[in-house]
């Protein structure tokens, strides 16, 4: 009887001595990288146990598993994937390839096989949802993982290349419209209310925080959630403190790109009545990305790369400016290339920089292009009519008038005017007025393009 | 035959007294129940019935060829572990009978099984399709692309032999076919290249295929058109516009169809039995209307198939279960064959490994044609292959030669896809894996079996 | 070879060998024997002198090394012949989860018998082996001596020419023995064939007609029982209790004068087994209540010669009688 007694405490003891030498096994094998097996903490149980009672057999299960989804998806049968991309990577959780491959597979390589724009969107939203919503879970600090995320809002949802971006661009707004109204969330409300319903939402399923989302918004804004470059600054963001060597390289360059993004097209013109949605351009943006340049070339000051790509951006931004009519900001931009890239421009002033360009684009135009580009302007102008947007008709108006003019001066000859000439520019604005009113659904956005006949026309500035 | 259906019944008897019946029925009752609460779909009505369809009976024929693997090995071999075989044997039944009356019951046992697991299922199924879950036009969807068996009708093969040889010729003639390739291999060439034309659709123009059906549709069924295409656009998923002109052959009529569709993808659209006029042959014509200059690639080979109606669901449902008990007889014949010589463990690998190289039939057969797989360097472009590798190529010959019989339709991306399994599949199956197959194996383990000595001291 | 022997071995052998068939045990060498119609043989031995093995080569389980076996005349491992033999094993070799019943029920059926005929003898079987009230209980429930009663009644569903009983007595209760003993000699005045394997030789000599006794694989001595125990050499004389004082005195005094030394003198005894059974058969008569068991009306009808009465294998009194008057006769 004693000597089992002792045998007991003898085992005990023999145990517990152990079990001490866990901890100090477990920091010896991060230290020296020995494994990356870690345990999972706050993984759903099923997860946590078939991570440890498979073990060694994880790796060949999963790639049973990707065996059989990569034939699958050969043979288009695409059903299974979901499920199949959620095992293989809940298999091997910690592997952050793993869940951004199989996250842009279906983004990218299943949803551009379908017909329906519809069915592409589901796809794109399998994918950045693998990521997001699980992919980060089990790796919060991975910064590839932060980037392959942002990379599908950037490029899959954000660029034009897709066939069907505007759905997805379309389809994620009115997503973002049940959280918030308007281009952002209220963050003082968000960060004062956070049960709120909505903000509580934007939490949990999009996993938006709105104190991380201000702190974006002010540093790289003014931004518009509810289009995709906003969401891959955040994500770009988020991933940054993790960032090292090339991972934080290739993060900064999507940010700095997707702030480009938000310039060139970061502004949601919509109007449901109207069934205008458009992305435009986002002159208060331009500030940001300028300063953006500044910063990187003062970083890099021998890369000639930067400084040709800041001139050609301020050169590009200018007349953006002036067509949204932001003149004031257009001429400070102007004055500002000109001191920094004296070699960019040969004019003199912002006046003849502005005509120099049109002109430049207008003079070795066929009367067929000019009309288009005339005709473009202005139907751009009656659209910011219709939905209220002062500033841009009248940029695009005064852009028109002067395309129609800079042509018109080429065309000296009354024969050649009567031959090659465009009609007048009155009759070219009250066409474009007539079109858009045929398409308007409302009263007002008629009465709008009704006032604005050639007494209301913008004065040049 | 009586001591060989007593035996049969003692092994059903043994099973629902051992409770190994009650533990696989709750295996297969939690993973009809269970599986379809956890697993995901794509989000579709039609994926989601799918991915039901194939996880519950997947599972199902997980479980149940698990199970009469182990019992199959188990049958004979713990009869001789624990000596009531002894008993057994010294009655005036043959050895033969017993192993026979053994597989009959793992093939009732399992008869019952998978009986009862498929009648869960199709409960299951139809739930979800229950007026109260899903609309009317719902449910015909799911009815018309899932939910049925159909038909897959290839368009009538081209002839390009004539016109290869005479292509051949013209390009002998002028000096352009090359002198150190044989000349089966160029003819070969140029066949494939013409029916590789014979699928491109240049755009603006149009191609013809006709079929054959296997009768006039009818009823209100919609016939299915099955395509997959790619395109002289690099880029993938382009979109493209054609136009479908579906009628029968020799008549003017033609049903219309314009469709936008991603290149490389699948598609799929139904064209109504009116559009046959009667008729079981049938000429499907695309047009390649779209916009910018695109030419459409369809594959040779699956690039465009027709799918007529051939029958329900349900009895598509009823013959997959039958072709799975089939395949669950040849599983139980092996291991009954290697449990009655050997003992558990060692039956269990060996059946094991047997049921792997079936499994990878494909494979085997693909290893059996290539030169220098493994030991010499052919495969890395030096000539000849070593002894070795010739040595393993005729084993590999040998195993393909006996294991491609076994090949057969899967049944589950048969009825996830709606296409039909039919009756002379189940019956070929039958004829081979129970007949010739497990016959083999009765007949060979019984040959042994009488051989072997059943009471030896470490037994 | 006597052609009518129901088995006959002849120089038999069997060797074991392991997995690279080198010879590892010589469980039987050189063993001959045959086995007589309407005769108990019994196989005697201490543990590993090839008793099972010779069985179970008689039952073509194990195959012989050597030599030559017959089993009506016939090789054992013919399947017909099974029809003709019962076999009894050591150990419980039925299956657990069958009831009494089933277990007959299926025996019966690998002999096709008929549903009639299984159930009249099932009925008669479980009457003669006092299991009728656990019919329905499983086989895995039982106790060794349920389980060997089972045992012996499955082996004669069939009513078989030969039965084999391996080890027919260990395990048993007094009672069970001198039941199991009955039962042997009344199959073997049937006319069947009785071959037992035992190492209780007090339960063999009652029984047994013939016996061979193994050591070390090989026969060490074999034949009738009654002239391997004789002591030729002595002669016992038995006289009736009854007898007056001085008429044993006059027999003590002659033999006394003859022999020159002290004759021993007492009186004989019964064995314990047949002290113990008439115990008991008292204490049952005066109603006491046995639990386990029932009473046993003996053996099964259809096992049973009707016209003989079941009694025990000793010599009869007119046996006894003739063997008393040869004696005699070799004396005078």
């Amino acid at each position: 009887m004693m000597k089992t007694v002792v045998l007991v405490l003898v085992v005990l003891g023999s145990l517990w001595l152990a079990g001490r030498q866990h901890g100090p096994l477990l920091q010896m094998r991060r230290e020296y990288r020995l494994n990356w097996e870690e345990p999972l903490e706050n993984s759903p149980p099923l997860v946590g146990f078939t991570t440890v009672a498979l073990g060694g057999f994880r790796g060949i299960i999963a790639d049973v598993l990707w065996l059989r989804a990569s034939k699958l998806q050969e043979e288009k049968k695409y059903f299974e994937l979901v499920q199949l991309a959620d095992w293989i990577t809940k298999l091997e959780p910690r592997f952050a390839l793993v869940w951004a491959f199989h996250g842009w597979n279906m983004a990218y390589n299943i949803s551009v096989l379908l017909d329906n724009p519809a069915d592409r969107w589901r796809w794109v939203k399998h994918g950045f949802e693998l990521m997001r919503d699980q992919g980060l879970f089990y790796n919060p600090g991975d910064p590839q993982l932060h980037r392959e995320l942002g990379w599908i809002f950037q490029h899959k949802m954000g660029n034009i290349l897709d066939q069907a971006h505007l759905y997805y661009k379309r389809a994620w707004a009115e997503e973002m419209a049940q959280l918030f109204d308007g281009p952002r969330p209220d963050y003082v409300f968000a960060r004062a209310h956070p049960d709120d319903p909505r903000v509580k939402r934007m939490r949990e399923q999009y996993r938006l925080d709105p104190a991380l989302m201000q702190a974006v918004d002010a540093q790289y804004g003014p931004l518009d959630w509810r289009l995709p470059p906003a969401h891959a600054i955040y994500w770009a963001y988020r991933g940054r403190p993790y960032a090292r060597g090339f991972d934080l390289v290739q993060i900064d360059r999507m940010i700095f790109q997707s702030m480009q993004d938000n310039f060139w097209s970061g502004r949601l013109v919509v109007e449901p009545a109207e069934n205008i949605f458009t992305p435009s351009p986002n002159p208060d943006a331009f500030e940001t990305v300028n300063r953006a340049y500044q910063a990187a070339r003062a970083a890099h000051p021998e890369e000639t790369s930067i400084q040709s790509a800041h001139r050609n951006f301020l050169k590009d931004a200018i007349l953006v400016l002036y067509l949204h009519h932001y003149t004031r900001q257009a001429r400070d931009a102007f004055e500002r290339m000109r001191e920094q890239y004296p070699d960019a421009t040969s004019a003199r002033s912002f006046e003849v920089f502005v005509r120099g360009e049109f002109r430049a684009q207008v003079r070795d135009m066929s009367q067929r292009e000019a009309l288009a580009m005339v005709e473009g302007l202005l139907g751009q102008a009656a659209q910011w009519l219709v939905i209220g947007e002062e500033d841009r008709w009248r940029g695009a108006y005064l852009a028109a008038r002067y395309c129609w003019q800079e042509y018109m001066k080429t065309r000296t000859d009354p024969a050649l005017v009567e031959r090659t000439g465009l009609p007048p520019f009155a009759v070219l604005w009250q066409q474009a007025r007539d079109r858009a009113a045929a398409r308007a659904r409302t009263a007002a956005a008629k009465a709008r393009l009704a006032e604005a006949g050639e007494a209301a026309a913008p004065a040049e500035e | 035959m009586k001591p060989v259906l007593a035996i049969a019944w003692m092994a059903v008897r043994s099973a629902v007294r051992s409770r190994v019946v009650g533990v696989l029925l709750g295996l297969l009752f939690l993973a009809i129940i269970g599986l379809p609460l956890t697993v995901k779909s794509d989000g579709t009505l039609a994926g989601e019935v799918q991915v039901r369809l194939t996880y519950t009976l997947g599972a199902v024929l997980i479980i149940l060829s698990i199970a009469t693997w182990w019992a199959g090995c188990a049958a004979v071999s713990s009869e001789v572990q624990a000596k009531q075989i002894q008993l057994v044997l010294t009655k005036p039944v043959g050895r033969g009978a017993v192993w026979l009356g053994k597989w009959l019951g793992l093939v009732a046992l399992n008869a019952a099984l998978l009986a009862v697991s498929g009648a869960a299922i199709y409960g299951m199924i139809r739930w979800k399709l229950s007026p109260a879950r899903l609309t009317e036009a719902q449910q015909r969807e799911l009815r018309e692309q899932i939910l049925v068996a159909r038909y897959s009708v290839a368009p009538q093969p081209l002839d390009v032999t004539a016109e290869a040889r005479r292509i051949f010729a013209e390009q002998q003639k002028a000096g352009a076919v090359p002198t150190n390739q044989p000349v089966e291999q160029v003819v070969r060439a140029i066949e494939e290249s013409l029916v590789r034309s014979a699928h491109t659709v240049p755009p603006g123009y149009k191609r013809t295929w006709v079929f054959e059906l296997p009768a006039a549709p009818v009823g209100e069924q919609p016939v299915v058109l099955r395509y997959k295409f790619s395109s002289s656009e690099v880029t993938k998923g382009t979109l493209v516009r054609g136009l479908w002109l579906v009628g029968p052959v020799g008549k003017a009529d033609r049903f219309e169809l314009e469709q936008v569709n991603a290149t490389d993808g699948a598609h799929a659209v139904a064209i109504p039995v009116s559009a046959f006029g009667g008729s079981r042959q049938v000429a499907v014509e695309y047009a390649n209307i779209n916009p910018l200059p695109i030419a459409v690639l369809f594959e040779p080979q699956g690039g465009i198939e027709l799918q007529p109606y051939a029958g329900s669901f349900e009895g598509n449902l009823a013959r997959a279960l039958m072709l799975a008990w089939v395949q669950l007889a040849f599983v139980g014949a092996v291991a009954l064959a290697a449990g009655t010589l050997l003992s558990l463990p060692v039956a269990a690998l060996v059946t094991g490994y047997v049921l792997l190289l079936v499994k990878a039939g494909d494979y085997v057969a693909l290893l059996a044609t290539e030169r220098g797989t493994f030991f010499s360097g052919a495969a890395q472009g030096q000539p000849g292959e070593s002894a070795l590798d010739w040595v393993l190529r005729q084993v590999l010959w040998v195993e393909s030669a006996l294991v491609q019989p076994l090949q057969g339709p899967n049944v589950l991306e048969y009825l996830t896809a709606g296409r039909a399994l039919e009756w002379s599949a189940v019956a070929g199956a039958f004829l081979i894996k129970v007949v010739i197959y497990s016959g083999l194996c009765a007949a060979v383990t019984t040959f042994l079996f009488n051989r072997r000595e059943i009471a030896l001291p470490m037994e | 070879m006597n052609d009518s022997a129901i088995i006959q071995a002849e120089h038999l052998t069997k060797v074991f060998r392991d997995f690279w068939r080198r010879p590892k045990v010589r469980a039987v060498r050189d063993v001959s024997f045959e086995v007589r119609p309407g005769e108990v043989f019994g196989l005697l031995g201490p543990n590993g002198s090839g008793k099972s093995t010779t069985l179970k080569m008689v039952l073509g389980l194990l195959h012989p090394t050597g030599g030559a076996l017959r089993v009506f005349g016939q090789s054992p491992r013919e399947v017909k012949i099974k029809a003709r033999i019962g076999y009894v094993p050591e150990e419980s070799y039925l299956y657990p989860y069958l009831t009494c019943e089933e277990t007959l029920d299926f025996y019966g059926t690998l002999f096709d018998l008929n549903a009639g005929e299984r159930r009249t003898r099932k009925e008669q079987l479980l009457e003669m082996i006092g299991l009728q009230h656990a019919r329905r209980r499983r086989v895995g429930e039982f106790s060794k001596g349920m389980a060997r009663r089972i045992g012996l009644a499955q082996a004669l569903i069939n009513d078989p020419d030969l039965i084999i009983l391996d080890e027919p007595t260990s395990g048993l209760d007094p009672l069970g023995c001198r039941q199991v003993k009955d039962l042997i000699v009344a199959l073997a005045k049937r006319g069947k064939t009785v071959v037992l394997s035992s190492h209780l030789l007090a339960d063999v000599e009652d029984i047994c007609d013939r016996v061979a006794i193994l050591y070390n694989g090989q026969i060490q001595a074999q034949g009738p029982i009654h002239e391997l125990l004789e002591e030729r050499e002595r002669y016992r004389l038995t006289l009736p209790h009854d007898l007056p004082a001085e008429v044993l005195q006059r027999v003590l005094a002659a033999v006394r004068a003859e022999l020159g030394a002290e004759p021993a003198v007492d009186h004989p005894r019964r064995d314990l087994e047949q002290f113990f059974i008439e115990v008991v058969e008292r204490a049952r008569r005066e109603a006491s209540e046995a639990s386990g068991v029932g009473p046993s009306p003996g053996v099964a009808a259809y096992l049973r010669d009707q016209a003989s009465p079941v009694g025990s294998r000793e010599l009869s009194a007119e046996e006894r009688q003739r063997a008393a008057d040869e004696t005699l006769k070799k004396l005078l």
